[in-house]
């Protein structure tokens, strides 16, 4: 039967992630870039489940420690551009972050 | 329920009309957040689902950080085929420093009168305080697309 569908399964919804005073955590950036990366079926067998879920936790730490590295470059990157320009203070201060 | 996630029947007619082109050249949709209970304008509450055929201010959440009212727009990904499924995706959304909060949004046609595309349904309220408000989009494929014609 064809049919016109809309993503309203429990896979298919979207996928909503709040921070409060400030940004996303690496954690959730990391857990954001693994559902785009793999999707795990939950009508597939129990051991190709069981070897995706490993792959998953091993990517997810390879992703972690990359995700902390390249926000790190940024920060020094700003602090950089803002000692610079003269603001000392403000570059301590997202040196410090 | 006041929000309920569906693909707008509106929509569908439109699709056979041509009334919307999700190419990436094509229209401008857009995302609002709603609320129900407190957390919208006024304090009113959505109702948004299958029947719902334009953009609605009631309901919609306030202005924050980076959410203005009437949503942020979508950057659309040009739609393609799996198998014997169409289906197109957006790439994910964020809002900063903003203080939300939503349970629900509308993605609708910036370009084309404001009219509906589909209602999303969040199941709980989703709350950011100065924070990041992210919507990511599922799997562009033909079981998990945001919107798929099979």
């Amino acid at each position: 039967m064809d049919m016109l569908d809309l993503g309203n399964s429990e896979v298919g919804t979207v996928n909503v992630m709040t921070s409060d005073h400030g940004g996303l955590s690496n954690e959730q950036v990391v857990d954001l870039v693994l559902d785009k990366i793999l999707l795990v079926s939950n009508n597939a067998p129990p051991a190709i489940k069981e070897q995706a879920f490993l792959f998953k936790n091993q990517i997810r730490e390879v992703l972690f420690s990359y995700v902390e590295f390249t926000k790190r470059q940024e920060r020094a990157t700003i602090t950089q551009t803002l000692a610079k320009a003269g603001h000392e203070d403000l570059a301590e201060i997202i040196r410090r972050l | 329920m006041a929000i309920a996630q569906a693909m707008c029947t509106a929509f569908k007619k439109e699709l056979m009309l041509g009334t919307h082109n999700f190419a990436t050249n094509g229209n401008a949709f857009k995302l609002a957040l709603y609320a129900e209970g407190s957390g919208g304008k006024s304090s009113t509450t959505a109702t948004l689902g299958a029947t719902t055929t334009a953009f609605v201010t009631t309901g919609e959440v306030a202005s924050s950080g980076s959410y203005a009212t009437g949503g942020g727009t979508l950057t659309k990904v040009a739609p393609s085929t799996s198998g014997t499924t169409a289906l197109t995706d957006f790439a994910d959304i964020s809002f900063t420093t903003a203080t939300i909060t939503a349970m629900g949004a509308l993605i609708y046609n910036d370009t084309n009168s404001n009219k509906a595309v589909c209602v999303l349904d969040f199941t709980s309220n989703k709350t950011s305080t100065s924070g990041t408000f992210t919507v990511q989009f599922p799997t562009a494929d033909a079981s998990n697309a945001i919107i798929r014609i099979a």
